[in-house]
């Protein structure tokens, strides 16, 4: 029996530490940010102190939708557990939203639904393992699929409330019950809840790679398979880390990212025109500056944003062609605007 | 001629041991050849029915085999580009009785097998067990079981190509510590296996306090040559006669336990020998416990020649009595082992 019980916690710690090398979540320095928001408004009830813990981590909701989700969950959390854990939770998924969007831009998968199954198995699968355990048994499976929706997708989430959205999606999800028990359908939970979303973002990049490729085939030369990409995980984080710090972005470290993201793209001693890459810088900035942001920030509006400003500038380069290291050259101040630009909006 | 880099046969045995299957066949194949491999999940399947069946309270299951292919060279037909083959099975018990999903996969890659073997049990086949709950709920009696088993089948088909090539992973787990229970020497000369289990001796109280954490020491020493001739008949349905198998690893677990079989193998003068340890995870509390590479090391020592049989074997579990062998090749030898080794008394 103790070798059993001692197996199973072997397991179970197996398991947890694959998940906190997965997902890990630095939870001093969140409890650190809390106690500070807790010591400065005094006067707020717990769930008001919990939303505003939860607007300065950057979940994506107006104060008063997270003050109503937290309403509505806070009774649905486990006796051992408080509403705090909840929160982390929420910004868990933050982080592995941010994860997410990052590999589904590198990876190949065949179609739509080969990339629903994989990603579900290695970003969700475990996540909600974990999240269930802050949570009553009895939840049912349609508010955990609505969670789902709020904590991953919250830009296409119906505006309305939590319980007309419950209402008006009751038929979705069941929750079925087998002499008395609970039946795990977790699966079918998780992909009602974000199929959509992953189909979209899926759509979305194939969309955008066949429209490079027959765009420019003459610019992406024959080793293509080196050029279709503008790298800006470095500008994203810089973002990010703006967004969780509340520091001033360092404008050495701005220029580096930039470059970087240029760089990854243009090649020196090959000769590129601006059409040949402008779909593509354009959707990367966006994807890189609206992952960094508050998600407060709709993709189409950013993208035409940013689409505007390099149509001014495409208008002074238009029949140039120009080798890669000088197209660096010439973009790096005109991303660095546009990139301080939105930076300044929040 | 067409080249064929993927063997992928997937396969789903539901509570009342109804087979489903579906394989890639990216090489147009002989109608006898067809025939055949339709008849390959049950022939994979048979240990697994025998491991469950073995001890009623502690239900077995195979989780995964692992095999290099070699070339062999006197009969290269084709530029062969598979180089390692996997079978992996996941056992749940449903509602009312076992049920398998088991897959294998013939890649030109060093396959993942846990990855693999986790997309199985933790998605592939929940989502079977999962899918068939919601399905029955949403359409009741107009629910087309069949249809919707094989529905997954193609779901799973499709994961497991998407993961085929990731590269292979170091999980927390393999820097565990094993000790070893026995030790299985097998001779390939021509095509006939000599095959020997060396372990305890009948009257050390060792053997039967390992009996517990093992199947059997019956099922230990059948699995490697049992799934090697497997996986032979396979790549020869397959039309894949250039190369050949070796086993490198063999996992088993149950709710409470697992095993873990670790080959090495060596191929001189057309004469294939190996050695395999077969292990089981301990605590610090057992003092001849050590990690995976202490052992691989200690084989390829053996086989290399640089170090002797007897007293490696010591060094590994001096309990293990490398002198006396209990051979394996015939039935009645087999028997032996049943009635004597897997005595509980």
């Amino acid at each position: 029996m103790q070798e059993l019980r001692d197996k199973g916690i072997e397991v179970n710690l197996l398991e947890e530490i694959r998940f906190k090398q997965l997902f890990e979540i630095d939870k001093d320095r969140l409890i650190w940010n809390y106690q500070r928001i807790n010591r400065m408004f005094k006067n707020l009830g717990s769930i008001e102190i919990i939303a505003k813990f939860l607007i300065n981590q950057s979940v994506g909701f107006s104060p008063e939708r997270i003050i109503e989700i937290l309403k509505y969950f806070e009774p649905k959390i486990k006796e051992d557990k408080i509403l705090l854990d909840f929160a982390f939770e929420w910004i868990r998924a933050n982080r592995i939203r941010f994860d997410y969007k990052k590999f589904i831009r590198l990876e190949v998968y065949e179609d739509p639904n080969s990339a629903i199954d994989d990603i579900i198995f290695l970003f969700f699968l475990d996540y909600d393992r974990h999240l269930r355990e802050i949570l009553i048994p009895d939840i049912s499976e349609l508010e955990i699929c609505a969670l789902y929706e709020i904590f991953f997708n919250p830009n296409e989430v119906d505006s309305s409330n939590i319980e007309i959205y419950l209402a008006k999606n009751q038929l979705r999800v069941h929750t079925i019950f087998k002499g008395g028990e609970k039946i795990d359908t977790c699966i079918f939970t998780i992909r009602e809840g974000l199929s959509s979303m992953i189909k979209k973002d899926y759509n979305d990049l194939h969309a955008l790679k066949v429209k490079i490729k027959s765009k420019s085939p003459n610019s992406v030369k024959e080793n293509s398979t080196l050029l279709l990409e503008f790298d800006g995980t470095m500008v994203e984080r810089l973002i990010k880390s703006y967004c969780f710090n509340e520091q001033k972005i360092i404008e050495r470290e701005l220029e580096n990212s930039i470059s970087r993201l240029l760089s990854s793209y243009f090649r020196f001693g090959q000769f590129y025109k601006f059409e040949d890459f402008k779909v593509e810088l354009t959707h990367n900035l966006t994807t890189c500056i609206s992952s960094g942001l508050t998600a407060n920030h709709r993709y189409n509006s950013m993208h035409n944003l940013i689409a505007s400003r390099l149509r001014n500038y495409e208008k002074a380069v238009e029949q140039q062609k120009l080798d890669g290291l000088a197209w660096i050259k010439d973009l790096k101040p005109i991303v660095k605007e546009i990139v301080l630009k939105f930076v300044d909006m929040i | 001629m067409e080249s064929l880099d993927l063997l992928l046969g997937l396969f789903f045995s539901s509570e009342d041991n109804i087979v489903y299957e579906k394989f890639i066949l990216s090489k147009k194949l002989s109608e006898e050849n067809i025939k055949q491999i339709n008849k390959l999940p049950m022939r994979f399947l048979g240990p697994l029915f025998m491991a469950s069946a073995y001890d009623t309270e502690n239900k077995w299951n195979i989780n995964f085999i692992e095999s290099t292919l070699s070339s062999n060279q006197e009969e290269i037909t084709e530029g062969s580009f598979i180089q390692s083959f996997l079978c992996l099975n996941s056992s749940v018990d449903a509602e009312s009785g076992m049920t398998y999903l088991f897959c294998f996969i013939g890649s030109q890659y060093t396959e993942d097998p846990k990855l693999l073997y986790e997309k199985m049990n933790k998605y592939i086949h929940q989502s079977i067990i999962q899918g068939n709950y919601i399905a029955q709920k949403t359409y009741g009696v107009e629910f087309n079981y069949n249809q919707f088993v094989y529905g997954e089948l193609g779901r799973g088909v499709n994961l497991i190509k998407q993961t085929v090539g990731s590269p292979r992973r170091l999980y927390p787990e393999e820097k565990r510590k094993y000790c070893s229970v026995g030790l299985i020497k097998r001779k390939r000369i021509e095509g006939i296996v000599e095959s020997n289990l060396y372990t305890f001796d009948t009257d050390d109280p060792l053997r039967k306090k390992y009996l517990k954490s093992i199947p059997s020491y019956y099922l230990m020493a059948i699995l490697p040559n049992y799934f090697e001739t497997r996986i032979v008949e396979t790549l020869k349905l397959f039309e894949k006669t250039d190369i050949f198998p070796n086993i490198r690893t063999i996992k088993l677990s149950s709710s409470n336990s697992e095993v873990l079989y670790l080959e090495e193998f060596l191929i001189e003068n057309q004469i294939r020998t190996s050695y395999g340890l077969i292990l089981i995870p301990t605590n610090n509390e057992v003092s001849e416990s050590y990690e995976i590479s202490f052992y691989k090391k200690k084989l390829r020592l053996i086989l290399d020649k640089k170090k002797n049989f007897e007293e490696t074997v010591i060094e590994i579990n001096s309990r293990i009595n490398p002198f006396d062998k209990w051979s394996t090749d015939s039935e009645e030898n087999l028997r032996n082992i049943r009635d004597l080794l897997d005595c509980k008394n």
